[in-house]
């Protein structure tokens, strides 16, 4: 039990501090002065991953765009583990009654519903910048650990050891307050398995205009200009994207190590 | 029977969950959507001239029941921008967009299921199988994003531009979508199908001398349809997030490049009949999959 919580905590304490390594790594090496007189540079030992348009450089453009990723997928993950956990336990309290439904017809509603639509619908109406989109992105993405807390506060309220509670007339909030740890990892490794997409969130949102806003770097704009300047420079996509699918593995085979320290 | 129709009127409280969501989202957040429209520095005649045409100067519970009355008459108003009839333009779009993501389904379809056969009928075969995994590791349209990027850089003589006389052009698009849902599907049905090998029923069809073709079409492809079924209607609905971005790279005039157009123009009529038209579909197909499953599989029983 133990074990696999400080498994998840030095995931998370992982998480953080790259991304704080990635932010800083992208600060040290510039990413917003422009120098006109090298436009275009191919890969160099000054500049590892070539240059842009601008003259900028794009290791660190790309270092910073993936810290600035990071760090706001892991605020809107623990948006919604909050607000998972609230209403998780909520109709797994009251399951088949009035709340519990009313909490699943809004599950049914926000999990039908593509999630693209309902954020551009909201980030049309109020005013562009990152840290709103994820704001809303953890406002939306909370059904599926809700039900997955739900599940097991259902199971656990069947259990035996609560039965032996009752009959040995332990007081309700102490056994609640036992099996408070109990609940939490399915939704938790269930959060974290999200982590890859809601990363990659950033670049569908940055095609539509939204997300980071100039000058900070973002990975979607930064692979958007890339497609767009393929034939005259080909590092300006190829990096940012092999980056990216590093990254994603890196984030899959730690997951997969969560997985299977039940 | 009696289930059908309980999920028809959940299905349709849903879609009036979806309208009150939209509502909500554009009326209830405290911004002004005339200013934003007309810009911080448009005079204040202007913006309570356009309020009153978008009905936004009366009460909120007016506001909400003529909206109400309207969307569910498919009566939109018509667009901000360029004066259009909002319904007509969307499902135009709509059918475009319809079309990228049927290719897909079917291109995904059929190789998955070729892919598994092949690993049915010679084992040797099988790490094709397990190398359609490495799709799933990669985020929805991370994969689509690289292959468009590596087509860019290596083929830059490839005019990947949609051109709505020649449908070849579109085969494209939907094979670089299709990249997903392939390694999805392959994987679903090859877990269901290792999962009915060891089971004692197919070990005895299997001494009872069943040919191979009958053993996987009558045996593991019906029983596993259920499960393959499901991951269709989840990966339409990632698909749908796809599409925006290949219809934006490809230029298909679809929902997604619809959407970002009255996105980037502020047309809120059009983005509520988005919104709304595309949520009922969903709706609608989970309705159609839900009914399905209860047919192709008598255990199930919702009621």
């Amino acid at each position: 039990m133990l074990r696999k919580y400080f498994n998840l905590f030095i995931f998370i304490i992982i998480l953080i501090s790259t991304s704080y390594l990635f932010l800083n790594i992208g600060k040290i090496f510039d990413p917003f002065s422009i120098n006109l007189n090298a436009r275009y540079q191919k890969p160099s030992l000054n500049h590892p991953f070539g240059t842009d348009y601008l003259g900028r450089d794009l290791f660190a453009r790309t270092m910073y765009a993936i810290g600035i990723s990071l760090k706001i997928s892991i605020i809107a993950l623990f948006i919604s583990f909050i607000l998972s956990f609230i209403f998780g336990s909520i109709s797994g309290f009251f399951h088949n009654k009035f709340p519990d439904k009313i909490i699943s017809w809004i599950y049914d509603i926000l999990i039908t519903v593509p999630l693209i639509l309902i954020l551009s619908a909201a980030l049309s109406v109020l005013k562009p910048s990152i840290e709103i989109t994820y704001l809303i992105v953890g406002l939306l993405i909370w059904p599926i650990p809700a039900r997955l807390i739900k599940g097991e506060i259902i199971q656990i309220k069947n259990s035996t050891f609560i039965l032996a509670d009752k009959a040995l007339g332990i007081p309700k909030y102490l056994t609640i307050l036992k099996s408070f740890p109990l609940i939490f990892y399915p939704a938790l490794s269930n959060l974290l398995f999200n982590l890859p997409e809601l990363i990659t969130l950033e670049i569908g949102i940055s095609f539509l205009g939204f997300g980071v806003q100039p000058p900070n770097p973002s990975l979607g704009k930064l692979i958007f200009q890339g497609i767009l300047d393929a034939n005259i420079a080909w590092w300006e996509a190829l990096f940012p994207v092999l980056v990216l699918i590093i990254l994603m593995i890196l984030i899959f085979i730690f997951t997969q190590k969560l997985k299977f320290k039940y | 029977m009696e289930f059908i129709i309980k999920k028809f009127f959940y299905s349709i409280s849903l879609v009036f969950g979806t309208f009150t969501l939209t509502f909500i989202i554009f009326n209830l957040i405290p911004t002004n959507p005339a200013r934003i429209i007309l810009g911080p520095n448009a005079p204040q005649e202007a913006v309570i001239e356009l309020e009153r045409k978008l009905g936004l100067d009366k009460p909120l519970y007016i506001q909400f029941i003529n909206e109400f009355k309207d969307t569910f008459k498919f009566k939109f108003k018509k667009s901000i921008i360029s004066e259009k009839d909002v319904l007509k333009e969307v499902i135009k779009r709509f059918i475009n967009s319809f079309k990228v993501i049927f290719l897909t389904l079917i291109f995904s379809i059929f190789i998955s299921y070729f892919l598994n056969l092949i690993s049915f009928y010679h084992p040797k075969f099988k790490f094709i199988v397990n190398i359609t995994k490495i799709g799933i590791i990669l985020p929805t349209f991370v994969s689509s994003i690289s292959i468009i990027t590596l087509i860019a850089i290596f083929f830059p003589k490839i005019s990947i531009r949609y051109n709505p006389e020649n449908f070849l052009t579109l085969i494209l698009p939907a094979l670089i979508l299709s990249f997903y849902p392939i390694a999805f599907l392959t994987h679903v049905f090859n877990k269901k199908i290792n999962e009915i090998t060891k089971s004692t029923y197919f070990k005895s069809a299997v001494s009872l001398g069943f040919s191979k073709n009958y053993i996987f079409h009558k045996i593991c492809f019906k029983a596993s349809l259920v499960s393959l079924l499901s991951s269709l209607v989840n990966i339409l609905s990632v698909a749908f997030f796809s599409t925006i971005i290949i219809e934006i790279v490809f230029t298909i005039p679809g929902i997604g490049l619809l959407l970002f157009d009255s996105v980037i123009k502020k047309d809120f009529p059009m983005l509520k009949a988005i919104v709304f038209i595309n949520a009922l579909f969903f709706i609608t197909i989970n309705l159609i999959a839900e009914i399905l499953y209860s047919k192709i599989d008598p255990r199930i029983n919702y009621a």
